[in-house]
């Protein structure tokens, strides 16, 4: 199945700095993307030359095999944008908002099913200006939704908004995608939710792609990191720190986080079982995205320390 | 695309006919119009009451008109861009070109009804003073009234048009600007600048600027009595609107069109 969305050396220039480098990615039909990178990294201007808001200095960008820039007005149906700033008129109803981008849509579309999918039909009458700003975000959402498009690109969707109102955000996003199979291409900080939902993420830095990876493959578990669940933590972990083959050993409120030189926990279990301990649970660390996307940047950004001076 | 740009009109006028300014501007050309009269008595001759209209007109159109429009132009390319609702717009199914061809008519409409406003307002003010006669002097009608009146109607399109290139230009700032205020304040003060400096530099009548009194100047001279030369200045005040709203669309438009709207 060809891709989606696929960019082709893709490159911005904003004067002589350089938003995005030569990036080349594909996304593939009813797959969810996470764009992972530092501010100023290019992910917004990745989202926003895909939407058709900024034009390609170089290379090209396709969305169903059209181009972005060239097809904008044959695309704008099946694409969907939802971005960090609200674009509502708030002197509007959340209603006439929704009647002015149907109008523009061209298609008999309902206002009142996009509102429906949001939870909003009960403001329908309430001018954006009064909204919170997690409330805006989600007429935004259903202003993006309102074509029931095949593409939704998201740019910081959930940022300035609080725990719960993002929390909702995302189940409606997961919702969306699993119901609808909609393709998701989603930059955001918020790890924990892109690890949730995302198939894949893609890691940008100083404008250029570094990795694309599978999330399930960055979600294994370290075996050479656990937590112990003991009687005795201290003793414990003095003990264990004399042992050739632990790193280091430290004790936390009934607990020892435990380093180990290698993959070794079986070896642990049976020196802790040996020496008395009552185990209740060994966990083993869970690797995540966060540390993954860490150490890339960290990587990519020692690499190329005159970079690091043109940003600063 | 005729059907595209049929939507964004409407959008846009769904919009306009919801802004504030607009009836503002609607208001204060009315209440301009009548406030001129103070000046006039309006009880004595018709010709009086037309020279009313033939001085009210400009004063309204060529102050808070052109000022109202100014300010209408500047928000719907720089005003949208500020509050990011201009993102919203080209996003959706509609080409960057009809979106700026729509709103280029809404400023052509609501100049329209700016002049329209005027000259209605002004008629009305006029007869609350005695009959639209014509202008009598004498005892002889040098003009009758339904001349006077085909004439100011005639008048009215003659300041639509350098009106509408304001506006234009005003438009095509808007369209190099992030913020309303400033393309406002840009136009103004560029508007400013050529007052100052058109006649000292002799290059009055290259500028549209000085077309927006010419129609005024025939009617008031038709009020005394006197038919002047009209076509000659109207032909050269058209050329030269027409000029300025050709390099001002194209400019807007081009920058519309290849402009980044960032997120």
């Amino acid at each position: 199945m060809p891709p989606c969305i696929k960019t082709k050396d893709l490159t911005k220039r904003f004067g002589r700095r350089a938003a995005l480098r030569h990036v080349n990615i594909e996304v593939n039909p009813g797959e969810i993307m996470g764009l992972l990178g530092p501010n100023g990294a290019g992910k917004s201007t990745l989202i926003g030359l895909l939407a058709g808001l900024l034009r390609p200095t170089e290379g090209s960008a396709t969305i169903f095999g059209q181009d972005v820039t060239r097809r904008h007005t044959a695309l704008a149906k099946r694409v969907g944008v939802l971005v960090e700033r609200p674009q509502v008129y708030r002197n509007l109803t959340v209603e006439q908002n929704l009647w002015i981008h149907a109008r523009l849509s061209q298609t008999q579309v309902s206002t009142g099913r996009a509102l429906d999918l949001v939870q909003l039909a009960h403001l329908a009458r309430t001018p954006a200006g009064r909204l919170s700003h997690g409330t805006l975000q989600r007429l935004c959402l259903a202003l993006a939704m309102l074509t029931e498009p095949e593409v939704l690109l998201l740019d910081e969707p959930a940022t300035a908004m609080d725990v719960e109102a993002a929390e909702d955000l995302f189940r409606l996003l997961r919702r969306l995608s699993d119901e609808s199979r909609v393709t998701i291409l989603i930059a955001s900080h918020q790890m924990e939710h892109i690890e949730q939902m995302t198939d894949r993420v893609a890691i940008l830095n100083r404008g250029e792609l570094l990795r694309v990876e599978e999330t399930d493959a960055l979600l294994t578990y370290d075996k050479s990191r656990a937590t112990v669940l003991l009687d005795g933590a201290e003793n414990a972990a003095r003990k264990l720190s004399e042992q050739k083959w632990v790193r280091s050993a430290e004790a936390r409120k009934g607990r020892v986080d435990v380093v180990l030189d290698g993959e070794s926990i079986h070896q642990l279990n049976q020196f802790l079982t040996q020496a008395g301990y009552q185990i209740s649970g060994i966990v083993p660390r869970r690797r995540s995205i966060r540390e993954y996307f860490l150490r890339v940047v960290e990587e990519d950004t020692a690499a190329h320390p005159e970079d690091k001076d043109d940003e600063s | 695309m005729t059907r595209r740009f049929w939507s964004a009109l409407e959008v846009e006028l769904y919009k306009a006919v919801r802004q504030r300014l607009v009836w503002l501007g609607v208001m204060l050309c009315a209440l301009l119009t009548t406030a001129v009269s103070l000046r006039f008595d309006l009880t004595a001759a018709a010709s009086s009451r037309y020279l009313y209209i033939a001085h009210a007109a400009p004063a309204t159109l060529n102050v808070i008109g052109v000022m109202l429009l100014v300010l209408f132009a500047a928000t719907l390319v720089a005003g949208e861009t500020a509050n990011g609702t201009l993102r919203g717009l080209v996003l959706r199914r509609v080409n960057r070109l009809e979106l700026f061809m729509a709103k280029w008519a809404a400023i052509a409409l609501f100049s329209l009804v700016l002049v329209a406003v005027t000259l209605f307002s002004g008629w009305m003010v006029a007869m609350s003073g005695g009959p639209m006669t014509g202008v009598i002097y004498g005892g002889d009608v040098v003009f009758t009234g339904d001349r006077m009146l085909k004439v100011l109607l005639i008048c009215g399109v003659s300041a639509w048009v350098p009106l509408f290139t304001a506006g234009t230009l005003a438009l095509a700032v808007s369209c190099f600007s992030r913020s309303a205020l400033g393309a406002a304040a840009t136009v103004l003060g560029v508007w400013a600048a050529i007052e100052a400096l058109k006649y000292p530099l002799r290059l009055e009548s290259y500028v549209f600027t000085t077309y927006l009194e010419t129609p005024w100047v025939y009617y008031a001279e038709l009020c005394d009595g006197f038919a002047g030369p009209w076509m000659r200045p109207m032909i050269i005040g058209g050329i030269i609107c027409g000029c300025t709203i050709a390099v001002s669309a194209a400019a807007g438009a081009w920058r519309m069109v290849y402009r980044d709207v960032t997120l």
